[in-house]
């Protein structure tokens, strides 16, 4: 993105952002319902609480995803523009970024899963960079004319994607649309750790997703961020951190605080992995700070 | 999108018991994966998916 003198404010404000590690929430996901557990946020007025509350806890970053009334994923644009319309007006002081799924209901068309990207512009949107089975049951299909579609419609929106890679393959996807045109440089990559039927989740495979990234990317040349799933988020958490990366945590991912416990709120998670990077030495980046790291900086807040 | 961890739930044919495995530590539990806790035998499969109220009842090995 062209450099203009308000990023170059913003740039010598934020000061060193080496030592800064961007958390990104993921609050509500496709999945957990109030029954898995009972503080999963799922309403409109649910979620745009807790991305604030998360966002008091030190996330820079929300990822939503919307719910219909049965609680069952939705790419509903209503429903995104109703979550983010109660953030701003109950709480204006939130600077959060919002980054809106594309893949919040497996069933979706290819358009559906685009039109609120078109009609409400959010200032990111997840790309999952390739299709693959999905829980042993389904197949969560993200097709190369979807990819391109998504791709284009992403970049005209000024939206900036949130590539979701679950196996070293989609990074070479990512690769490839790159090359041709569709995403543009810096790319920012989201590995997600331990997702059945993707890469297992370790501090092995997360190293080894970034060696690959480093290969076809060109090592320096992209942003990540990682999560890991079930029993490997903690070490994947502390192996992100310590190889340069950011984290994602939340009730997406993960409903359970650690074996046998059931996460409070998505807040805990956040103020659990905020103290792990204070601890390592770093900082949780703003959400100033983490669009100056990923090259949106220019934007409105949406 | 994720869905959360997957599991694989068992029972044990020899004690009984009923227990579940999450299928991200298949590598880190190799041989043992799917055997019972206490008797190391196979475990029978019962059923799959992500952790739902109705495993509740599978101890989580």
């Amino acid at each position: 993105m062209r450099e203009t003198a308000f990023s170059r404010i913003k740039k010598e404000q934020a000061g060193d952002l080496k030592n800064k590690r961007i958390i990104t929430v993921a609050l509500t996901g496709a999945w957990p319902k109030k029954e898995n557990n009972p503080n999963v946020p799922m309403t409109p007025a649910e979620i745009s609480e807790d991305i604030y509350d998360c966002w008091q806890a030190g996330a820079a970053i929300a990822h939503i995803h919307m719910r219909d009334d049965e609680g069952n994923g939705t790419m509903d644009p209503d429903k995104f523009r109703e979550t983010v319309d109660l953030l701003r007006k109950n709480h204006p002081d939130c600077d959060i970024v919002i980054n809106m799924t594309t893949s919040g209901d497996i069933n979706a068309t290819d358009e559906t899963r685009v039109q609120h990207v078109k009609e409400l512009k959010p200032e990111m949107a997840s790309y999952d960079c390739g299709t693959m089975n999905w829980m042993n049951t389904a197949i969560f299909v993200n097709s190369p004319a979807f990819l391109e579609m998504c791709g284009k419609a992403l970049g005209e929106a000024g939206t900036k994607p949130e590539i979701e890679a679950f196996d070293p393959g989609m990074i070479g996807n990512a690769a490839y649309y790159l090359k041709k045109g569709i995403l543009k440089e810096p790319l920012h990559f989201q590995f997600c750790m331990g997702c059945a039927n993707g890469i297992s989740g370790s501090a092995k495979n997360l190293l080894f997703m970034k060696e690959t990234a480093d290969g076809l990317i060109g090592k320096d040349k992209y942003t990540w961020s990682c999560f890991g799933v079930g029993h490997s988020a903690m070490e994947v958490m502390y192996a992100g951190i310590a190889m340069g990366g950011h984290i994602r945590v939340g009730m997406e991912d993960n409903v359970m605080y650690r074996k046998g416990q059931q996460a409070d709120s998505n807040r805990q998670f956040v103020e659990r992995a905020k103290r792990v990077i204070e601890e390592f030495g770093c900082e949780a980046a703003t959400p100033g700070e983490a669009r100056i790291i990923l090259g949106i900086c220019d934007r409105e807040n949406n | 999108m994720t869905w959360g961890p997957m599991f694989l739930c068992y029972h044990c044919p020899d004690c009984g018991l009923k227990f579940k495995y999450e299928l991200g530590v298949l590598n880190a539990d190799g041989e043992l994966f799917g055997k019972c806790p206490v008797c190391k035998r196979k475990g029978v499969f019962d059923k799959e998916g992500p952790n739902v109220p109705e495993f509740d009842e599978y101890e989580d090995v």
